[in-house]
């Protein structure tokens, strides 16, 4: 199975999954994808094994609510049964919505309240080059994330204490809960935002997954001092006809009817 | 009585721990001048780390290179941890139990004269609510430098306040701070004053105060305000059925609040909350806003006194 399968699976899995949990955030778990496949398969070597190892490579997922896409991945690289994503946002159930690291095998930090994550991966990446480890620390974030101050307060630490081991991942999908994201804060120029605070930047279809390993492999190889950041532009609710490019299923509940149409429009890919 | 300063103790502490704790790491939001951190910086700058006026990144860094395996030691003024970084700290911290020690220092009213703005009113209010966070207010050096060490070694998150300034060291050298417990100041029996960080000096000068009218105090000094040592205050309670608290602090869900909760749950009693009474501090020296605000010896003695009056029906 190639890449691009591997993302296709994987989408549909989540999509499954979070139909049956009642409901979630489809929008943000549907763009990420191609971004989760290429970190998770192509360029971590990410296995249950490899977490008792402290200078493997960590993925944080910034934007927590993309929980379930992560979740769909960790059940494939066996960091848990499958069985237990019918555990999905369930009462006592041991996959929360927003992902938890003291709840869940692999997920390396607790997320949801956004712009920490970020901040944290910061953290993590400041560690490990203080003792010279060879990981490098990988965040994906939403764009609506980076409305957050605390999104370029780390931006700024990152460059400051030149982290080249630390990659960000944004998920570019051009929509928030309330709107589109030009209509609700416009992120402007937003490559050259990133320039201004110091960062290696690099553009890519985020939902084409050997763009998405392409560009990630040359922003590790750089090692120039500079922490890098891919802004992947992807599709909200990619996939699935009823909900590509409309902010309006950030989040949201699927009718079975809904629900049948998603699945043949990510069945027939 | 000797005197020794918070800021000097936090900088010599550190460099004690660093040699023992090879993972220990400092971290400032440029006030690492407020804290004390600086020899450490001289010493140790691979391990000091500045993050410029950004606390919120600063707790979000700690909690990142706690998850790596360093001992991360955060300081800035009380009111910026507890407020401007809660979120950070709650969720960051509190929430994934990264192994974070955070310093609030400038506590309460010790920020003088930086005014209503800088005076924490509700840290330990803040702290306190955060599950998995353990909060402490120092007597004196001594007990920061004790409480420090024990905090270097404890696996979790943790919050210390720091004052601002010189003051009296009424712990000798060879003090042994135990964890989670009320140290036993003066017994007595007719009320019971339970003290924490600033406010116990002033208890010990109330006591003796109150001791010439006859009046016999139990004192207990309070470092550790979460947990709480609830035998303690069930013991004040059952001894004297009248509890006088004194905080550096707001009373609504401070110290006083905290034995209120533990009264109410044990042995039901009087309690009085000497603190500030809902209100922000505002640009003075220490001494006014203490007299002011009746956390002084003098605010301690007064309600006692009248209190006992009234308890003896006169």
């Amino acid at each position: 199975m190639n890449l691009q399968e591997k993302s296709n699976e994987l989408r549909k899995d989540t999509f499954k999954a979070m139909y049956a949990s009642g409901g979630g955030h489809f929008g943000g778990c549907l763009s990420v994808i191609e971004i989760l496949t290429a970190i998770l398969y192509g360029v971590m070597d990410f296995s249950p094994s490899s977490l008792s190892d402290p200078d493997r490579d960590r993925m944080i997922l910034s934007k927590g609510h993309a929980g379930p896409a992560l979740y769909v991945a960790l059940a494939d690289l066996g960091f848990f049964e499958k069985e237990r994503l019918g555990e999905l946002d369930k009462n006592g159930g041991r996959l929360p919505k927003h992902i938890d690291r003291l709840k869940v095998p692999g997920v390396e930090f607790s997320t949801g309240p956004l712009g920490q994550g970020f901040s944290a991966a910061g953290g993590m990446a400041l560690a490990l080059k203080s003792r010279n480890s060879k990981a490098s620390v990988y965040a994906i974030l939403g764009d609506g994330e980076c409305d957050e101050g605390q999104v370029w307060e780390t931006a700024m630490a990152a460059a400051n204490f030149n982290l080249d081991n630390f990659i960000a991942v944004v998920d570019k999908n051009n929509c928030q809960v309330d709107s589109e994201t030009k209509d609700v804060m416009d992120l402007g120029d937003f490559p050259d935002k990133w320039r201004a605070f110091g960062w290696n930047v690099s553009e890519c279809d985020g939902n084409d997954v050997d763009a998405v390993l392409e560009a990630i492999s040359g922003l590790v190889a750089l090692k120039n001092g500079r922490p890098s950041v891919l802004i992947a532009n992807t599709v909200k609710g990619k996939g699935v006809s009823f909900m590509e490019g409309n902010y309006r299923w950030h989040s949201g509940k699927l009718s079975e009817e809904q629900y049948m149409t998603g699945l043949k429009d990510l069945e027939g890919v | 009585m000797e005197t020794r300063d918070t800021n000097e103790t936090y900088g010599k502490t550190l460099l004690r721990l660093a040699e023992k704790y090879p993972e220990l790491v400092v971290l400032e939001a440029d006030l690492g001048k407020a804290s004390g951190s600086v020899p450490f910086k001289e010493k140790y700058p691979e391990r000091y780390y500045n993050f410029g006026v950004a606390e919120q990144n600063m707790v979000g860094f700690a909690s990142g290179m706690a998850a790596v395996g360093k001992i991360p030691f955060a300081s800035t003024f009380a009111s910026f941890m507890s407020q401007r970084a809660l979120d950070q700290v709650v969720n960051s911290v509190g929430y994934n139990n990264e192994n974070v020690k955070l310093i609030g220092t400038y506590a309460g009213i010790t920020s003088e004269k930086n005014g209503g703005t800088h005076i924490s009113v509700l840290d330990i209010a803040a702290m306190r609510a955060i599950p998995r966070m353990l909060v402490f207010d120092p007597g004196d050096a001594v007990e920061y430098e004790k409480i420090l060490e024990f905090a270097a070694g404890h696996e979790g998150p943790v919050y210390i306040r720091a004052n601002k300034g010189k003051f009296p060291v009424f712990h000798s050298s060879d003090y042994t701070f135990t964890f989670n417990k009320a140290e036993i100041l003066s017994s007595g029996s007719d009320v019971a004053l339970i003290t924490t960080g600033l406010t116990t000096y002033q208890g010990i000068l109330a006591v003796e105060r109150l001791r010439k009218d006859g009046i016999s105090v139990l004192h207990l000094h309070m470092p550790t305000i979460k947990p709480i040592d609830k035998a303690a205050i069930q013991m004040a309670m059952e001894k004297t059925g009248w509890i006088v608290t004194a905080e550096n602090h707001s009373v609504i869900n401070g110290l006083g609040m905290a034995v209120c909760a533990v009264a109410a749950e044990t042995v039901p009693g009087k309690v009085t909350r000497l603190g500030f009474q809902d209100h922000f501090g505002e640009t003075a020296t220490l001494d006014y806003m203490m007299h002011k605000y009746g956390i002084d010896s003098d605010g301690m003695v007064e309600v006692i006194r009248s209190g006992i009056r009234k308890k003896g029906g006169q």
